[in-house]
């Protein structure tokens, strides 16, 4: 093998490593990623969540929305507030109308950019997407039963 | 011409390449650095302003007209749209609201209804109700600004999800 092969094979390396690193650094730069919106969704929906009573829900009127057809065959507990309706829906096996309520709430809020999972003794809902960057949010809620 | 003064050229080449890439990365990180320092003054804004927002506030509406106090859109852990209503209509004046939610950036409040599907199931974004710049923005992207935060917060008004959006820019 020729002396200038491994002259270039040595210079080949050096600039690939070179470029690596500066890669490196300017990624790191950019992808500083901020989790403040993230945190004020998860606690926003936990709020409504908890403080909200499904009487007080406008959607249980719109024929637009499944949860409109859980109140119809009246499946639905005005008197609960929605964190304890869902929680009675999870306790009885019927995590599907669970996810119906957290779906129809929830959707088309957080946009294409955002994903959201949703989980009470088990997961209830979620998004179809991979996390990049992500924030949990846990809440003790009232139920029939402590969960 | 000697051997070694070939060598030499390609070693002068080869360090002023060095020196143009290393310049251009610097201050290309340093442009990053500076916008994202911006960008992090803009968010810790935008998130004080809806926390203060989310809040019940401080004294009477009266006194926010008189500048005193804390703005705040909340009565009884619920939102209050009347405080929201009194806000736009005692502080008229856009520095005045500035300077009730304590900043000196520009500032875009509104509250949105949930957005409806349409006939294609394309999301259709939700009427703005209410808004501290009249119908100047319908949406973010009408904002002309190189630094910009968009944060938004969901409350509960009249049976339904709603949008409170903070719009920071410089």
């Amino acid at each position: 093998m020729k002396k200038g092969f491994f002259f270039s094979l040595d210079a080949f390396f050096a600039v690939l490593m070179f470029s690596i690193i500066l890669v490196s650094i300017y990624s790191f730069f950019i992808n500083t990623q901020e989790l403040r919106q993230q945190y004020f969704y998860s606690e926003d929906i936990l709020d409504i969540l908890v403080n909200t009573k499904m009487d007080e829900l406008l959607l249980l009127q719109n024929p637009d929305y499944q949860i409109q057809s859980l109140d119809q065959q009246e499946l639905i507990n005005h008197e609960l507030t929605i964190m304890e309706q869902i929680s009675v829906f999870q306790n009885q096996g019927n995590s599907f109308y669970s996810e119906i309520i957290f779906q129809n709430l929830t959707h088309d809020f957080l946009g294409e950019k955002y994903g959201v999972e949703f989980s009470l003794e088990g997961l209830i809902y979620g998004s179809d997407k991979n996390a990049t960057a992500l924030v949990s949010r846990q809440r003790f809620v009232s139920s029939s039963e402590i969960i | 011409m000697k051997r070694g003064q070939f060598w030499y050229g390609d070693f002068l080449v080869a360090v002023i390449i060095l020196m143009i890439i290393g310049t251009l990365f610097v201050s290309s990180i340093m442009d990053i650095t500076s916008r994202n320092e911006i960008i992090k003054d803009l968010i810790l804004e935008a998130s004080d302003i809806s926390s203060t927002l989310m809040s019940e506030g401080y004294m009477t509406e009266n006194e926010w007209q008189d500048g005193i106090g804390t703005i705040g859109f909340f009565t009884n852990g619920r939102f209050d749209i009347t405080k929201f209503n009194t806000f736009l209509n005692r502080l008229q004046e856009y520095d005045d609201q500035k300077y009730m939610l304590g900043t000196t950036n520009n500032l875009w409040i509104y509250l949105q209804k949930r957005g409806v599907r349409g006939v294609d199931g394309e999301l259709i974004k939700g009427e703005i109700l209410l808004s501290n710049r009249g119908n100047s923005f319908s949406i973010e992207e009408d904002i002309n600004a190189n630094n910009l935060v968009h944060i938004k917060r969901f409350v509960f008004h009249n049976g339904d999800i709603y949008i409170l959006g903070v719009v920071v820019w410089r």
